[in-house]
C-alpha cells in the first residue's frame, strides 16, 4: 500500500508467486483462527504484508474453494454502517488443517534455510 | 452515488466476465457476487476512491486466471477460452437470439425458419458461454414453436379449436422462444 516501494516490493515476481502457492491458504486459514472475518477486513490484512497478495481479487476465488471444501463457512451479518457484510470463519476441520500446517511449516522452513545457509553440511 | 452504479464498476465486471467465460456459471456467479460485495462494503464514493478499489482488486485477467487455476483449469485454457471464436460478446449475443429467431421465423418460412433454428442450436451447443442448464433451456424454448404449430394444426384440423384458443397458441409460440433468449442473454452477464 506503500505507493514508493510497489514497483520491488509489491511480490509480483515468479518466485514469491509459486511460493505463495503452498501457503497463501494456510495464512487465511490462520488469520481467521481467533474470530471470523469479513472480505475486505481479510484482504486488507494479507495485503498489509506485500509479499502476500498482489491482487486482493485473487483471494475470493481461493476463499470460495476454501468453503466448498469444508474449510471456511461464510454468513451473512449485518452492518451498523453500509451494506451487509460476508464473514468467513473457520470450520473444525479448517482447524485441523491449519493445526497441521503449524506443524509441518518449521520443519519446512528449517530444512530451507539448511541448504541455502549451509547446503553440504560443511564449509565451502 | 454508490460505487456499484459507477461505470468503471461496470466495466471492470463486465470485463471479470468477459475473461471467466470458461468457469462454471455458477461458480462465475459467484466469483462476480464477490467482487461486487467488496466493492459495495468499500463505500468508495468517488471516481478516485473507486479507481483505487479496482486497482487493489487487480486485473480483470489476473483476477480471472486465479479463479480458472482454483477450478482446476489446465494453465493454456485461461488463455485459450475467453478468446476462442464462440467466446466473443458479439458472438454470444448473436447465439443467444439465434434459436428464438430460427423458431419464430418458421411462423413465416418453414424451410429458412428450420435452417437458422439447426444452426442456433449447433452454435449454442458448442460454445463454453453457458451451462447445460441453459442449453437446454434455450433449446426447449426454441423448439417451441414448431412444436406448438404442430398441435394448433392439428386441433384446428380437429375443429376442436376455436379462434381464441389459436390467438393463445399465437401469443404462447411467440412468447416462449423470446423469453428463451432473453434467458440466455442475461445468463451472460450474470
Amino acid at each position: 500500500m506503500v505507493p514508493g516501494d510497489a514497483k520491488n516490493d509489491d511480490g509480483g515476481g515468479r518466485v514469491p508467486s509459486q511460493l505463495r502457492k503452498g501457503v497463501l491458504e494456510h495464512c487465511v486459514l490462520a488469520l481467521l483462527r481467533d474470530e471470523p472475518k469479513y472480505g475486505v477486513e481479510l484482504l486488507a490484512e494479507l495485503a498489509s504484508v506485500s509479499v502476500m497478495t498482489t491482487s486482493q481479487g485473487t483471494i475470493y476465488p481461493l476463499l470460495s474453494r476454501l468453503r466448498r471444501e469444508g474449510f471456511v463457512d461464510t454468513e451473512l451479518r449485518e452492518s451498523p454502517s453500509g451494506p451487509p457484510r460476508r464473514y468467513y470463519a473457520l470450520t473444525p476441520l479448517g482447524r485441523t488443517a491449519l493445526a497441521e500446517f503449524a506443524g509441518a511449516w518449521p520443519r519446512f522452513r528449517d530444512a530451507v534455510d539448511h541448504f541455502l545457509n549451509d547446503p553440504q553440511g560443511d564449509t565451502a | 452515488m454508490n460505487a456499484i452504479d459507477h461505470p468503471l464498476v461496470a466495466a471492470y465486471l463486465d470485463s471479470v466476465a468477459r475473461e471467466t467465460a470458461g468457469l462454471p456459471a455458477e461458480r462465475r456467479a459467484e466469483l462476480l457476487a464477490d467482487l461486487r460485495e467488496h466493492i459495495e462494503v468499500s463505500e468508495a464514493r468517488d471516481d478516485e476512491a473507486v479507481r483505487a478499489v479496482l486497482a487493489e482488486l487487480g486485473e480483470p485477467r489476473t483476477v480471472a486466471a486465479s479463479a480458472l487455476a482454483e477450478e482446476g483449469a489446465p494453465a493454456t485454457a485461461v488463455t485459450a477460452v475467453p478468446t476462442g471464436p464462440l467466446a466473443g460478446r458479439q458472438a454470444a449475443r448473436i447465439i443467444a437470439v439465434l434459436p428464438a429467431l430460427g423458431g419464430l421465423l418458421i411462423l413465416g418460412s418453414p424451410f429458412a425458419g428450420a435452417l437458422v433454428l439447426a444452426i442456433g442450436l449447433a452454435l449454442l451447443w458448442k460454445t463454453p458461454l453457458w451451462d447445460a442448464r441453459h442449453k437446454r433451456i434455450g433449446t426447449a424454448t426454441a423448439l417451441a414453436v414448431p412444436v406448438l404449430l404442430l398441435l394448433g394444426g392439428l386441433f384446428l384440423a380437429g375443429g376442436w379449436v376455436g379462434p381464441v384458443e389459436l390467438l393463445v397458441i399465437g401469443v404462447f409460440a411467440i412468447g416462449v422462444p423470446v423469453s428463451g433468449a432473453l434467458v440466455l442473454t442475461r445468463a451472460l452477464r450474470v
